[in-house]
């Protein structure tokens, strides 16, 4: 059984990374947090220490996640690397290019691995689209859309309230939606980008609008917080078919209620999809699919599959320098109001 | 009756224009220009078919109609006022600002009325959207979209490559018009507009993003979208607006009823979603595009207000040149 030092223990410490860490069958064998009396009631076999450097003097532990605010990723995970543990990183992965190439250049150093949890490749609607992909269901794509619509008209206390390095909801969001697009489409060639602040009192960005060149289509990155009809959460346009799925993938929603991956219904998602079809201008029936079930335990199966039995990390390092340097191009674009190249 | 020339008989000619003016109180349509006499004959049996210069020429007619290929519509416009006409052109105005700028100084020395036929401000959906528009609070996020499923490339001037043509000119010229009326002038442009299908020979697809302070309005197009999405959607502070479909005026011109009759207009019901996620069916009110007609009619005879003054359209001009040149630099362009 492999053994997990959680390092953070706040909403995605405590919602998210222990109860998948568990469900995939890893020990939360140590948490770096100060919130000592709720870990002894959730995780009492696991030992709790007031900082990263006491945990790793301590030992005992083969993997760290790093769940902490974002402008402290880059700084705990050179120090977990030097203890030769390997590494999750909650998305976004690091601030910036350079702290997460850093990273990376380390872990190779090291020989470990680093991985970044990008959990929402494995929402329902993800996998589905994967699926149909793979299928070539679409013929030749034209356009997609990936969206985060919510209603959030007060500012939301996680990343939104503050103007420290790393919030704000292109970093936030945005990594999911980036990492969704390189997942499904590889990388993209240009990026035009509209990063801004929408909600009166937003003291950081709360919106995006942000559209990915392929060569032969587009695809729209938004983000909303004031939305009281959401749009759908993925559309996927193209020759042969449209698929269209409206509401978030459930397992967020079901780990807040305290359910468990394993528990009956896990993942499963109400709202079906809808994939139309067409053979050039004889448009054929629209019918519903099923999206998902999603799986968030697979990032944590994958990653004790890696590091048992060399198998590829969950998500592929060049995949988070790509997320992360599309992310910086993002800002930058979104600051000149340019369309910028992705470097080769 | 103010005595009107129609000058184009090709599909906007045909069928959007020559019923709406023959439907219109006030407006008798006495003369159609065009190069194909038997196909207007086999519309209207009995009809005057004369060459442009022949109707400049004839004293009785008071408002000429242009509903032709965009690349006419300055030329003639000029011609039609130096003879002493009213006019009215189907949008786009024209091609270019410039252009736009000399016809409206052109009509305004000539003391002519000078519309354009920018029909979608009283769609079903724009005329339910003002009506409930009070309800939704500060708009944040506005879409306004023509998804088609129109596979095929078709011959036609509108999707062949040369001045005018393409769907920025065609349809953006609406959606830009319609978020001209509602939201006023806005900041930027952020364009994306390029022939999406494989065979397309002009811009057949745009993706675009009116700045407004906190306010983003997207016009969308595309003729690859089977799973269409709502026509007409406004994110709100106190709640949101979505329409699917489009006005179904023009289907129903295609399909031969006459403008007005019972009926008329009748579109599906949008819906409203208030911050507290409560859905509630919304009437749409029904498009009335005789209305425009009506009121050039009134604007002739009583000097009444022109429903689409020049200097509006010449303002949508401003921002499809505006758009051009965003999608062509890759760049926000400031307005």
């Amino acid at each position: 059984m492999l053994r997990v030092l959680l390092a953070g223990y706040g909403y995605g410490g405590r919602i998210i990374h222990a109860p998948l860490i568990a469900a995939a069958g890893l020990t939360v064998a140590g948490i770096v947090s100060s919130r000592r009396d709720e870990i002894a009631a959730a995780w009492p076999d696991a030992a709790v220490f007031p900082d990263l450097a006491t945990a790793l003097n301590h030992g005992g532990f083969d993997l760290v996640v790093i769940c902490t605010p974002n402008d402290t990723h880059a700084e705990l995970a050179h120090r977990a690397l030097d203890a030769g543990l390997h590494l999750v990183i909650d998305k976004p992965f690091a601030v910036d290019s350079a702290e997460a190439q850093a990273i990376a250049d380390h872990a190779r150093r090291v020989g470990r691995i680093v991985t970044a949890f990008q959990n929402r490749r494995w929402d329902g609607h993800i996998l589905t689209a994967r699926k149909l992909l793979g299928e070539q269901a679409f013929g030749r794509i034209s356009d997609v859309t990936l969206a985060y619509d919510r209603l959030r008209l007060v500012n939301p206390a996680r990343w939104g309230d503050n103007n420290r390095r790393g919030s704000g909801i292109w970093l936030n969001l945005g990594s999911h939606l980036v990492d969704q697009a390189v997942h499904l489409f590889g990388k993209p060639q240009t990026i035009m980008a509209d990063i801004f602040a929408q909600r009166p009192h937003a003291v950081v960005d709360d919106s995006f609008h942000v559209i990915l060149g392929y060569e032969a289509f587009r695809v729209t990155l938004r983000a909303c917080m004031t939305t009281p009809a959401p749009s759908p959460v993925i559309a996927i346009h193209g020759s042969a078919g449209s698929f269209v799925k409206y509401g978030e993938d459930t397992q967020e929603a079901m780990l807040k209620a305290g359910r468990l991956p394993g528990d009956l219904g896990w993942g499963v998602d109400p709202v079906p999809a809808r994939f139309s079809s067409a053979d050039g201008e004889i448009v054929g029936e629209a019918r519903d699919i099923a999206s998902g079930p999603g799986d968030y335990p697979a990032f944590y199966t994958g990653m004790a599959a890696a590091i048992h039995h060399s198998a590829p990390p969950p998500v592929a390092i060049e995949d988070s320098l790509l997320v992360q340097h599309l992310l910086d191009l993002g800002f930058a674009s979104a600051r000149d109001g340019r369309r910028l190249e992705v470097r080769a | 009756m103010i005595n009107t020339a129609l000058i184009g008989f090709g599909y906007a000619g045909k069928t959007i224009h020559s019923p709406l003016i023959r439907a219109a109180q006030g407006l008798d349509l006495t003369t159609i220009v065009s190069s194909r006499p038997d196909d207007v004959h086999a519309d209207l049996p009995g009809m005057r078919v004369t060459t442009f210069d022949e109707a400049l020429a004839d004293p009785n007619i008071q408002l000429v109609v242009i509903a032709t290929p965009n690349d006419l519509h300055a030329p003639q416009a000029h011609a039609a006022l130096n003879a002493g006409k009213h006019v009215v052109i189907d949008k786009p105005f024209c091609l270019t600002v410039s252009e736009g700028e000399a016809l409206v100084d052109h009509a305004r020395r000539a003391d002519r009325v000078l519309s354009v036929f920018h029909c979608r401000r009283w769609d079903s959906n724009f005329l339910t959207f003002s009506r409930i528009r009070d309800r939704l609070g500060d708009p944040y996020q506005v879409v306004l979209r023509y998804d088609r499923w129109r596979p095929e490339v078709r011959d036609r001037w509108r999707e062949r490559d040369g001045p005018g043509s393409g769907i920025w000119f065609d349809l953006g010229s609406h959606l830009i018009d319609q978020a001209l009326s509602q939201f006023g002038w806005p900041e930027a442009i952020s364009a994306d507009i390029a022939p999406q299908r494989p065979d397309a020979q002009t811009d057949d697809f745009f993706h675009t993003t009116l700045f407004y302070g906190p306010l983003r309005v997207i016009l969308h197009s595309s003729m690859l979208t089977l799973a269409v999405g709502p026509a007409f959607e406004v994110q709100g502070s106190n709640g949101a607006f979505v329409k699917y479909g489009m006005d179904p005026q023009e289907d129903m011109l295609k399909a031969g009823r006459t403008p007005g009759d019972d009926g008329w207009g009748g579109d599906r019901d949008g819906h409203l979603t208030d911050i507290s996620g409560n859905t509630e069916s919304i009437a749409s009110v029904p498009g009335n595009y005789l209305a425009y007609y009506e009121a050039i009619a009134r604007a002739i005879a009583d000097g009444a207000h022109n429903p689409v003054p020049a200097g509006d359209a010449l303002k949508v001009m401003q921002v499809i040149e505006a758009g051009f040149r965003s999608a062509r630099e890759g760049r926000r362009v400031a307005l």
